[in-house]
């Protein structure tokens, strides 16, 4: 099966536009802070049946890994730095989240029914 | 003696893969360890059975026994699946009988589980309607990337495999390849491959060439349905075989544990350049059970090589205190039809570090 360049450009196109929504208007957005190896705050509020955006900001020199098995997730946070992960949309619940890095500190993502509430 | 060896170990990685499954299914379900239990004391006494009576059953019927066995169990697995089917189809639906199908999924993989024993009626399925041969595989190809990329961060990596084949011109045949990378960015992360080797039987080790290959990540994390990002790659041979490049998208999408990478290759030849695409696609499913043990499987389609491959894989990732990971994953594809390699054996170890 030899392709050529004219199949490919579907391919091209869909990357393109993935690279053109990325740049999209950003939607709600939350953050989080890993600081002397806790997060906080420890439970994040997050509007249920909402697609959002957890810009997770490390302060420690040590890297993290924003780990949750509930939401799916798996992203190693450098030192000093931030990482946007994107949740949802969450039926209403609670969610864990750890530092893979460091297990002692995990925290929950809490998906509330009222957008209002958070 | 290494073919009993290699049918061992893959009976084991089997049992490994299927108990982890059974274990990560019936989370939550009461008693689930007795069950398990129950069904590993069943499953090792079924091949104790099977094992103390095999010359016995050899013989009977005339020296046929032995095929009629495997026809037979065969013949319960084809019943047992279509029976599962049914029955999810029937009662899968309903959230009242959540458990009661958890329970009945993990009588099914027990009921499987005794089987694994018998390798060869594995090996008979697995060569349905296959025809035996065998042939050369670009064997670099036996990877499967993850779109992330994680900045800052810096890896050395080691990819080896070796091909096991009824052709004795490749089986045994072993490459490696050395590379380091470093993520400059949050999107870019460049691969410097600083060693290709191939070992053949009868040519010796000899260096394939050098590669410089690209991950962009272009979505972020769980921004949707599945993270994107891009492979793009240049390949110099020295071995006199033309340069080429690659490109294509990488796919991964996270259920829970379940984690599922996609990627989606076309490769052409720029030196001396050639009008066509060569297209290849490689997935892998894994369950991440234990950060260090992540059972699943891996499937390689190379339809310009007519090359058709699938395995169980172990994957894993040990974390030192600093936050640096050694990752590793190991298995073994077997051949599917006759241009692919019987078996090819997978060792991959990167050490991640900032």
């Amino acid at each position: 099966m030899k392709i050529r360049l004219r199949l490919l450009l579907p391919a091209v196109a869909v990357a393109a536009a993935v690279v053109c929504g990325s740049a999209r208007a950003d939607g709600p957005k939350t953050s989080l802070v890993i600081r002397n190896q806790q997060f906080i705050p420890p439970v994040v509020n997050i509007p249920a049946q909402t697609k959002i955006e957890i810009v997770v900001r490390n302060e420690d020199r040590m890297p993290a890994e924003f780990e949750s098995y509930d939401l799916s997730r798996e992203i190693v946070v450098p030192g000093l730095s931030a990482v946007s992960v994107y949740v949802g949309p969450l039926p209403a619940g609670r969610y864990r989240f750890f530092n893979d890095f460091n297990h002692a500190a995990s925290g929950w993502v809490v998906s509330v029914p009222d957008p209002k509430s958070r | 003696m290494l073919a009993a060896a290699i049918i061992v170990f893959r009976e084991v990685l089997e049992a490994v893969l299927i108990m982890s499954i059974v274990l990560g299914a019936s989370r939550g379900v009461a008693r689930r360890g007795l069950w398990v239990a129950a069904g590993v004391v069943a499953g090792v006494t079924g091949a104790g059975i099977i094992a103390v009576s095999a010359s016995a059953v050899a013989r009977l019927f005339s020296y046929v026994g032995q095929p009629l066995l495997n026809a037979g169990i065969l013949l319960v697995a084809v019943l047992t699946l279509s029976w599962h089917a049914i029955w999810m189809a029937a009662h899968g639906r309903s959230p009242a009988t959540k458990v009661k199908m958890l329970g009945h999924k993990e009588a099914s993989v027990s009921r499987r589980y005794r089987m694994s024993p018998k390798p060869s009626s594995v090996v008979t399925a697995l060569c349905l309607g296959l025809v035996l041969g065998g042939g050369a595989a670009r064997a670099d190809d036996l990877v499967v990337y993850s779109p992330y990329v994680v900045q800052r961060q810096s890896e050395i990596e080691f990819r080896g495999d070796m091909l096991h084949d009824r052709s004795a011109a490749v089986s045994g045949t072993s490459s490696y390849q050395v590379s380091v990378a470093h993520a400059f960015t949050g999107w870019w992360r460049p691969e410097l491959y600083l060693a290709e080797y191939r070992n053949t039987p009868g040519a010796g080790a000899q260096t394939q060439g050098y590669e410089f290959e690209n991950v962009f990540q272009l979505t972020r994390a769980g921004k949707y349905w599945a993270d994107v990002g891009f492979l793009a790659s240049y390949h110099h041979q020295v071995a006199g075989q033309p340069d080429d490049i690659e490109f294509g998208p990488l796919l991964e999408r996270r259920d829970g544990r379940v984690v599922n990478v996609l990627n989606l290759i076309w490769e052409k030849q720029i030196a001396p350049a050639s009008s066509n695409y060569e297209f290849r696609t490689a997935y892998s499913l894994r369950y991440q059970w234990r950060p260090a043990l992540q059972p699943g499987f891996e499937t390689y389609i190379r339809p310009d090589d007519h090359a058709y491959q699938a395995g169980p894989v172990v994957y894993g990732e040990l974390l030192t205190a600093s936050g640096s990971e050694l990752e590793y994953s190991t298995g073994v594809v077997l051949g599917i039809n006759r241009d692919a390699p019987d078996a090819a054996w997978l060792l991959r170890v990167e050490y991640e570090f900032f």
